[in-house]
């Protein structure tokens, strides 16, 4: 009976550094929710039931489909509570491929007519803005938030995306094991038949 | 420099007479957690809060009744609501939370003596416990002050006794401010810090018959006076609040400090994590053209080896019967679990783990629930809908794969409508 051995990465639960208390909106729905046993099952298992269904509907296995089924499972868990998972669940076939067009032209059509040194001057000197700009632009759904609520989103982003590496690293050793003893139970079995 | 050392001094004579004052009205009070009751009980708090926090919320409740029987008017509920904020905020903190509650503490004896001293004994214990409270109330305000002097209490009672004073200063300001403009005011600066501690500080100037100048001039000089600045310094601690919080998530930050480094950091995580998160998907959809069969086969021969012995063929039945459960299993959880409320799913969810945990040996149980593929029996929360398309989808399982894409389209229907309920 094969046991995993990523069972001790299962049973390590983060600790985290400061209880409920520490922001009063993230008290009621605190980061705990995705370190608990109990969501990563839930997780873990709804995953599963969608590689399942997407396996049977469509016959194609792209990695793509399969990011952005596993990105909406992690969406679907948490509960509409958080504005990258609605962001997630809202557009899931609209990517990133408009987005990248409009930036483009702007960015082509407005360069040449501003001044090279104001630019430069101007660019530069927000460094926390460029910053908080790049991580706009990686957490989805979170464009035009403050830089406070930003920081809110990133964290339960950042949390409940480590849980998806964890279940999604189960799930591929599950199966990549599974893979290498099915063939021999297989055979056995017919053998007893 | 000199001049300040020289009023610590002061201050600090002055709080040792208060202490010796105090010891009757407080400590008899307080006699369960603060054994020493010398002069430099400033350090037996630093040293009691620090070791037992949990003690110190205990306290933070419970005096939250003392001050019920012995204030007038809406100060108890302003206690009661305020005091389990404040007295948990700031708890909440690793490291900062003791030397706020130190302040909170040392500030509760600083403060009183003086107005007992003008005042009656009984007014003076209320006072005491107004100060607690509005201390517990403005320690989020001082507490900005308190940080960024960052001092060290715990070696040198005279810097403890400069921050006492620091903080008595703002104690004295919400207690001026409470005495001054009345409870409904109160009420407003237990919500609303910034316009409060705006007009306690200019009430501080004022009136000052309570607190010597020099505390006043202490607190000018450290914080800017008007609105603006105050809100922005609470925005401003917010931030610092999350980013502290981020730098925990993000493993490797400890050394770093500031806001663009940190943000750095953040995004390098961000980053590798969704490329990690990609590579796995990628890496899934290279075992997956398997997934099917060997899942069935894997479940079949790991999860029901005690019902093998059922079947009466070993290798068809078994992977005809697996779909069957799977499919009825995941549809039953998917159903369960994109309901609208977690309570519903929990009960059944440990349901099902407590009847499969002794079967269970593929999965670690603690991550993936494979009690959803060891259910037998159909659980009595299935929708009547869902039942009639499982049993068509039992009895074709076996012919076809179509059959069961039809049950998994509707369960996906099934969860989309579940999933805008939700939303």
């Amino acid at each position: 009976m094969p046991n995993l051995e990523p069972s001790p990465v299962f049973k390590r639960r983060k600790t985290e550094g400061d209880p409920v208390s520490v922001h009063r909106i993230q008290s009621n729905q605190t980061m705990k929710r995705w370190t608990t046993k109990r969501e990563h099952q839930i997780y873990s298992s709804k995953l599963f039931q969608a590689l399942c269904r997407s396996r049977r509907t469509s016959s194609s296995t792209s990695a793509k489909e399969l990011h952005q089924t596993a990105d909406r499972v992690l969406a679907i868990t948490a509960k509409g509570t958080t504005r990258w998972s609605r962001a997630i669940l809202a557009a899931p076939l609209t990517a990133g491929t408009n987005m990248k067009k409009h930036k483009r032209a702007k960015v082509t059509v407005h360069t040449r007519l501003r001044k090279p040194v104001v630019n430069r001057e101007k660019r530069k000197l927000p460094v926390v803005e460029r910053k908080l700009k790049a991580l706009r632009r990686l957490v989805p759904g979170c464009r035009k938030l403050s830089c406070n609520n930003l920081l809110e989103e990133t964290s339960d982003y950042i949390v409940a995306l480590e849980m998806q590496v964890r279940a999604m690293t189960a799930i591929t050793e599950f199966l990549s094991r599974g893979e290498a003893q099915a063939p021999t139970d297989r055979l056995g079995s017919i053998g007893n038949m | 420099m000199n001049r300040a050392l020289a009023e610590t001094l002061t201050v600090l004579d002055r709080q040792r007479a208060r202490v010796k004052w105090q010891q009757e009205s407080y400590f008899s009070e307080l006699s369960g957690v603060f054994s020493n009751h010398t002069s430099t009980h400033v350090h037996v708090f630093q040293g009691d809060l620090l070791s037992d926090e949990s003690v110190l919320d205990d306290l933070v409740m419970t005096r939250q009744v003392k001050p019920d029987p012995s204030l007038e008017t809406s100060w108890p509920e302003l206690g009661k609501v305020d005091m389990a904020g404040m007295g948990f905020g700031p708890c909440g903190y690793s490291n900062g939370p003791s030397f706020d509650m130190n302040y909170a503490i040392s500030r509760t004896f600083s403060c009183p003596p003086a107005v007992a001293a003008t005042i009656a004994k009984e007014a003076m214990e209320v006072k005491g416990k107004e100060s607690i409270v509005s201390e517990n109330m403005g320690s989020a305000v001082a507490r900005e002050s308190s940080k960024k002097r960052k001092a060290d209490k715990l070696h040198n009672s005279k810097v403890a006794a400069d921050d006492d004073s620091k903080k008595t200063k703002a104690c004295g300001e919400e207690e001026e401010e409470s005495k001054i403009t009345g409870p409904p005011n109160t009420n407003k600066s237990s919500t609303k810090q910034e316009p409060s501690a705006d007009t306690s500080k200019e009430n501080s100037k004022l009136t000052e018959v309570q607190k010597p100048d020099y505390i006043h001039v202490r607190a000018r000089r450290g914080q800017a006076t008007d609105s603006h600045s105050l809100a922005e310094r609470v925005r401003r601690e917010k931030i610092s609040e999350r980013m502290k919080y981020l730098q925990d998530l993000v493993p490797g930050c400890n050394k770093i400090t500031g806001k663009a480094g940190m943000l750095d950091e953040i995004i390098n995580y961000v980053q590798s994590l969704q490329r990690q998160v990609e590579f796995l998907s990628m890496k899934l959809a290279a075992v997956n053209p398997r997934l099917d069969f060997d899942i069935d086969n894997l479940f079949a021969k790991d999860v029901f080896p005690p019902c093998m012995t059922n079947f009466p063929t070993v290798g068809m039945s078994s992977e005809m019967a697996n779909p069957s459960y799977l499919h009825f299993n995941p549809v039953q959880q998917v159903v369960a679990c994109s309901g609208v409320e977690m309570g519903l799913n929990s009960p059944d969810i440990a349901l099902r783990r407590t009847i499969s945990a002794p079967e269970s040996t593929i999965l670690d149980s603690s991550f993936l629930d494979t009690s959803c593929f060891t259910q037998i029996q159909p659980s009595p929360t299935w929708d009547v809908e869902l039942q009639n398309v499982y049993n068509v989808a039992f009895e074709h399982g076996r012919s076809t794969t179509p059959f069961p894409s039809q049950p998994f389209a509707a369960a996906g229907s099934i969860e989309a409508s579940h999933l805008k309920m939700e939303m």
